[in-house]
């Protein structure tokens, strides 16, 4: 391996990329014996796979959770975490024969996978005790399933519409419920996470029934706050143990940025085919290499890429990713295995626990979003004696390239919280429905940490909608349904629509879309790409909620144009910072999708523009936004880096406003929206501090009358003069970088003369989801960091204009406006203007 | 993180609006945000049905009872008491030690608030079929209002205390796990774990598979039973909204069709119970010339090596005729009975039967007759060659075709070899 890094190292079209090497050394491992209590047999069976002696950290579980303790694990990858739940489960279970455990694990895929590792470590007696339930157990062993097991794997919504609903059926093992494993929760995070809390809630409930208070075992990958996280989602004191103590070879890691190829916009060379570079050099050196790209048809295209330059190892080179056929994944894993397979490409379809043995050498193209999934995709390489390597080459995105700047984000601590909201009125409400559903509710009841009052009056709300019956003294279910079907997950509103594919005059089905995301991803006239596959939307249809598309093989991609409109409803919070004030509450955001902008794939050019007629949509959410200060605007305008100041428009100005509606009939002269209420805005087309004097400026000939949509879209321009969307760009692309979220879920908009701050600008980040799950909340209380986070990827990046790195490229002009963000971002900062 | 929002008070308009413009409907369109329960001007059930309290520890429990007439008839069937249960009592599989009188079997039907199962299923009336000294009852034990459900369990409990059989229709996948999970929700044990459980619905679904596609106890209870609902009757999938009517306004008058619905069940399952039981004991008298139920009870005589009843079945089918595909099916499954029992001469008959029909597996069984008993490896020969030939005529997809044929040519090879007579010669290409 070393061989490799110094030809790199010594390559002057490389070594210049590598921005920086961190060698791990090797470690010998901590060692220590099987605790005394465990018995013979299990031991000799541990022996005969190999396993001689405990790591101290798995000991360490051990004592915590044999104590009775709920126990979370963040030792990372390949640490034996699976030993560490399973060695208390199966000697309890070898103690009492009435004894039951739970595990439950994210994807079916990791449920057969831990199945066989299981069996693997388990005494032969217990075999028929341990099964997988979940949505291909055929219904012929159901039963005997739900009689006899007492290891139990199954996935969280198989736990929410088949087990927990049908409780009864499975007395026995609710009686002996005493363990439950949850693998990988940093997983269940946002709305997903907020669903499963609710679920444990239930689950809780449930096991309190029957009279058994189970200890909680929980593993996660590296996030900010896993102790935290665990202690929300379950809703009781944790112990954390996170000090790997396993033997580990060698490591390198290579943080490495593609060279600058297009020096105005700061684009660099793309992060694949630096991969598959990187990737061929250590195929012909036999290393065996795992290659992750964040899209399906990344990993496409870098297989093909280097199955062209290395066609004699071509049945070596591997494509791994969701959307092929489980049997196809078991062989490429077994071929990753056994050293058949040198190069796979994967998508982050690998990322989870499923056992393919240690890679030599792991080439993550592009920053996999968070820095849990990249200590996930990295712990892949590294093998117990040999050297190993991982390489991470960064895209041209803020957050990549703040990442290279900032390596210890990766190697020290990880600044992300998963976060969630169990409180969600909407999540909690449906998780209500099953509740009553599976044992009613009697006065006094608590719900996870929610008290009777707290529940009671969404007990009401179902009672109003006949859902459930109040009696006296208890809430029951009403309704001839069943709950739990009628609820997913994985989203909060249960309403998704269809895709339908129209191909031969043949209708089918590829997936399903949030009704939050309609807009943005299906409106007519859309380019939704699945699969790799293009598609393009010929019609939304909100009352059968579908939308049908057909194969498209155009040469552009649609980017939707979104009017939004902002009204605060609650403020919980204020809080005066350096330049502004911050604030957190509750805001409805009114969205309209105008139209949209159909882009060349090949030089992003605008190729046209369409209106569109869709119905306005409003969400309620939780959102953090800032409030600058107007002294930090007069800075700035002192400095001439703000242009978005009211101006004195002059004595004549409310008599010309006034003429200029008036002759425009009082209508939107762009949308025709009449006025309503309010007056409308009037705009001038040349602006006003372009003219000399104010007669001129205001000549009515300049003026023209707009509805306050219409008008911000008119002033793109020079609000983005003012830094302010400089400021709101490099905030959004920076926020994954605190709160482990995807990109849709948070939203953001910004405003130099906003209503809910009394015409201060605002920038305002929102949750993407209604009544929302956390994420600004976390973003109010860490603005700080996150501001000084922004101010170093602005004024590090070396583009001189603005560029997708910093601070977007920009409005129409191309002006980006990277000056004045830098110089708000410096007050807001507490620092002195310094360009 | 604190709890961002109080919500206190349902009247609090403030969190029913906020919910409003999460997108949560409130209210549906029967009811406005204020109604409650008119209890006044309810009418009791005690008004509508004439049952009465039945007392337990847990409170009271409401219970109607009703004999019928000793000449009662439903539909064709006489409810007189008089039944051999013999064969039906075989195929259920009890022990027969002590032997099952008709006193100790109770008739059980469920009416549920909900009809996908499930925690959140109430029971809310448990209908009772028996005989007692020759006369039929029923008793129908009625869940007022939820409150009440331990004195209804209980009450249950107590009434099917002397039986040790129940018998039900699809009670194996509905009223049964349903009344389990009441009790053990309400922290009881089951007491219809102690009982045989016999479910009519898998033996229904034997003897009729060939006649009637619908086998829905309202299906055999008009196609069967010859028995014909009066107006009372409501369909079953609106009893949960009707229940549910009743508990909001207290009026009772409703479910005086919900009663009448589970008895008639009850009464029915009885009826086709009594049916099968005759049925079982003497197809030939109880179920005048329908050969494809005799076919079918003949193959559960075979399972219940009742071989004698099984041929005279048989026999009886073939001499009044069957449809063309079950005539051949059975004279099959009746030659291979012969075989079992050794009466090779009479499932040569049968073979040669179905060889009028140009069955390749006839001449292939006959084949195997002359070959391994009678030692005729001419006969055998001659037998295989027809194979082949009708083989040659069947409308077979190629692929299966060639492979009988391989098989048969096997055969006809080995008995060649076994004859001393040359390979080549005969060919059937």
């Amino acid at each position: 391996m070393k061989e490799v890094l110094n030809f790199w190292l010594k390559d002057p079209t490389i070594f210049p990329n590598i921005a920086k090497v961190y060698q791990t050394p090797a470690t010998q491992g901590d060692f220590t014996e099987f605790p005394r209590n465990i018995a013979e047999e299990l031991i000799k069976k541990l022996n005969e796979t190999g396993i001689f002696s405990l790591y101290r950290h798995q000991a360490e579980a051990l004592n915590w959770i044999f104590q009775g303790n709920h126990t979370i694990i963040t030792t990372g990858t390949a640490s034996g975490k699976t030993l560490c739940y399973l060695l208390p489960i199966l000697q309890k279970c070898m103690e009492d024969l009435a004894i039951t455990a739970l595990l439950l694990f994210p994807t079916k895929a990791l449920s057969q996978d831990q199945y066989k590792n299981i069996i693997n470590l388990s005494p032969s007696q217990l075999h028929n005790a341990i099964a997988i339930y979940d949505g291909d157990t055929p219904t012929s062993q159901r039963r005997m399933i739900r009689e006899k097991t007492r290891i139990l794997i199954t996935n969280p919504d198989m736990l929410h519409t088949a087990i927990l609903p049908h409780h009864p059926m499975w007395e026995r093992f609710f009686h002996g419920l005493t363990f439950i494993v949850l693998d990988e929760i940093h997983l269940y995070r946002g709305v997903f996470g907020s669903h499963i809390a609710n679920l444990i809630r239930r689950l809780k409930r449930i096991s309190r029934f029957y009279f058994s208070s189970p200890v909680y075992i929980l593993t996660s990958a590296t996030v900010a706050n896993a102790r935290e996280h665990a202690e929300n989602l379950i809703e009781s004191p944790f112990q954390e143990v996170s000090d790997n103590s396993s033997p580990r070879g060698e490591k390198y890691f290579l943080l490495y940025n593609p060279p600058v190829i297009h020096q105005e916009l700061g684009v660099r060379r793309s992060a694949l085919s630096e991969a598959v570079r990187l990737g061929e050099d250590l195929l012909a050196r036999g290393k065996q290499t795992l290659v992750f790209a964040h899209t399906r048809k990344n990993v496409e295209m870098g297989v093909k890429f280097l199955q062209e330059h290395n066609p004699h190892l071509a049945n070596q080179i591997f494509a791994y990713r969701s959307g092929y056929l489980p049997t196809q994944r078991r062989k490429i894993e077994e071929a990753l295995k056994t050293g058949q397979a040198k190069i796979v490409v994967a998508t982050n379809a690998l990322e989870l626990g499923i056992d393919i043995g240690g890679m030599e050498s792991v080439v993550i193209s592009g920053y996999p979003g968070s820095i849990a999934a990249t200590h996930q995709q990295a712990g892949r390489a590294g093998r117990k004696k040999q050297t190993s390597l991982v390489v991470l080459i960064a895209s041209s995105s803020p957050l990549d390239q703040y990442i290279i700047k900032h390596p210890e984000f990766i190697f020290e601590k990880a600044p992300e919280m998963a976060l969630i909201n169990a409180d969600n009125p909407l999540i909690l409400l449906q998780h209500l429905r099953c509740a009553v559903f599976e044992l009613p509710f009697r006065e006094g009841d608590a719900f996870g940490r929610l008290s009777w009052n707290d529940i009671r009056p969404f007990l009401q709300v179902l009672s109003l909608n006949q859902e459930v019956f109040a009696t006296a003294d208890r809430f029951i279910w009403r309704a001839n349904q069943f709950p739990a079907q009628m609820i997913s997950l994985r989203s909060t509103s249960g309403d998704s629509f269809l895709l339908h594919v129209e191909e031969d005059e043949r209708i089918t089905t590829i997936g399903e879309i949030d009704q939050a995301s309609i807009d943005w991803m299906v409106h007519p006239g859309a380019v939704y790409l699945h699969q790799g596959q293009t598609y393009i939307v010929e019609e939304l249809n909100f009352e059968k909620k579908y939308a049908r598309l057909l194969p498209f093989n155009g040469d552009y991609y649609t980017q939707p144009i979104m009017d939004q409109t902002i009204q605060k409803i609650t403020e919980d919070k204020v809080q005066p910072m350096a330049g502004c004030n911050i604030h957190f509450g509750e805001v409805e955001v009114t969205r309209q999708l105008k139209g949209f902008r159909k882009i060349s794939f090949h030089d992003k050019e605008i190729l046209a523009t369409e209106e569109l007629e869709l119905p306005q949509r409003s969400l309620r959410t939780t959102a953090y936004w800032i409030e600058i200060h107007s002294q930090s605007i007069q800075q700035l305008s002192d400095n001439n880096l703000w242009s978005a100041t009211p101006i004195n428009y002059g004595p004549n100005w409310q008599k010309q406003k006034n003429l200029a509606r008036q002759r425009d009939h009082f209508t939107c002269q762009l949308c025709a929206l009449p006025e309503k209420g309010a007056a409308h805005h009037v705009h001038h087309k040349i602006p006003f501090r372009q003219f000399s004097t104010y007669e001129q400026a205001n000549r009515l000939e300049n003026l023209i009358t707009l509805c306050p949509a219409c008008h911000q879209k008119a002033e793109t321009v020079v609000r983005i003069r003012s830094g302010l969307s400089g400021l709101r760009y490099v905030l959004t692309q920076l926020a994954p970088l605190y709160v482990l979220c995807d990109a849709g879920d948070l939203g953001s908009v910004s405003d130099s003369q906003s209503p809910i701050c009394e015409g201060n600008p605002v920038v305002l980040i929102y949750d993407n989801t209604a009544a929302g799950i956390g994420l600004s909340q976390s973003l109010f209380e860490r603005h700080e960091s996150l501001l000084s986070g922004a101010l170093e990827v602005v004024l590090s990046c070396s583009c001189s204009e603005g560029c997708p790195s910093c601070v977007g490229v920009g409005g129409e002009n191309g002006f980006a406006g990277k000056q004045e963000t830098i110089a708000l971002l410096q007050i807001l900062n507490g620092l002195p203007i310094r360009l | 993180m604190d709890y961002p929002f109080a919500y206190n008070n349902i009247m609090d308009e403030s969190f029913l609006n906020r919910l409003r413009m999460l997108g949560v409907q409130i209210g549906t369109d029967s009811t406005t945000t204020h109604a409650s329960p008119k209890i006044d001007s309810g009418i009791p059930i005690e008004k509508i049905i004439p049952g009465k309290s039945y007392s337990t520890i847990f409170g009271d429990a409401f219970v109607f009872e009703k004999q019928y007439s000793p000449d009662y008839r439903h539909g064709m069937i006489d409810f007189n008491g008089r039944f051999d249960l013999t064969t039906l009592l075989a195929w259920s599989r009890l022990p027969v030690d002590p032997p099952i009188q008709i006193d100790e079997i109770v008739f059980l039907d469920t009416e549920t608030s909900g009809l996908a199962g499930g925690s959140g299923t109430l029971v809310f009336l448990v209908g009772l079929g028996y005989w007692k000294q020759g006369n039929y009852h029923i008793t129908q034990v009625f869940l007022r209002h939820p409150a009440e459900e331990d004195a209804f369990l209980t009450a249950l409990d107590e009434l099917i205390t002397p039986f040790r059989i129940m018998v039900t229709y699809n009670g194996k996948s509905f009223d049964a796990p349903l009344l389990n999970n009441r009790y053990i929700l309400n922290g009881f044990n089951n007491p219809l774990k102690e009982k045989h459980h016999i479910d009519l619905l898998s033996l229904t679904r034997r003897i009729w598979r060939n006649r009637l596609n619908d086998r829905s106890l309202g299906n055999l209870e008009q196609e069967i039973l010859g028995f014909h609902r009066s107006a009372e009757e409501i369909p079953g999938w609106m009893v949960p909204q009707m229940y549910f009517e009743y508990l909001q306004t207290q009026n009772a008058d409703p479910m005086k069709g919900v009663f009448y619905h589970n008895e008639v069940d009850i009464v029915s399952l009885s009826a086709l119970f009594v049916h099968l039981a005759n049925l079982l004991q003497n197809p030939l008298e109880a179920n005048e010339r329908q050969s494809l139920d005799w076919i079918a009870i003949a193959r559960l005589y075979e399972e219940l090596k009742d071989y004698d009843r099984a041929v005279q079945l048989y026999e009886a089918s073939l001499k009044i005729g069957l449809p063309t595909h079950f005539f051949i099916q059975t004279l099959y499954r009746f030659a291979s009975l012969y075989r079992r029992t050794g009466e090779y001469d009479k499932a040569l008959v049968l073979w040669m039967k179905a060889v009028e029909f140009n069955e390749v597996e006839a001449c292939v069984e006959i084949a195997k007759y002359y070959e391994h008993h009678q030692k005729s490896h001419y006969q055998a020969l001659e037998w295989t060659e027809t194979a082949l030939k009708f083989l040659n005529t069947l409308p077979l997809p190629r692929y299966i075709k060639k492979q009988k044929i391989k098989e048969l040519e096997h055969r006809r090879n080995r008995l060649l070899q076994k004859s001393g007579k040359p390979h080549n010669g005969i060919s059937h290409e």
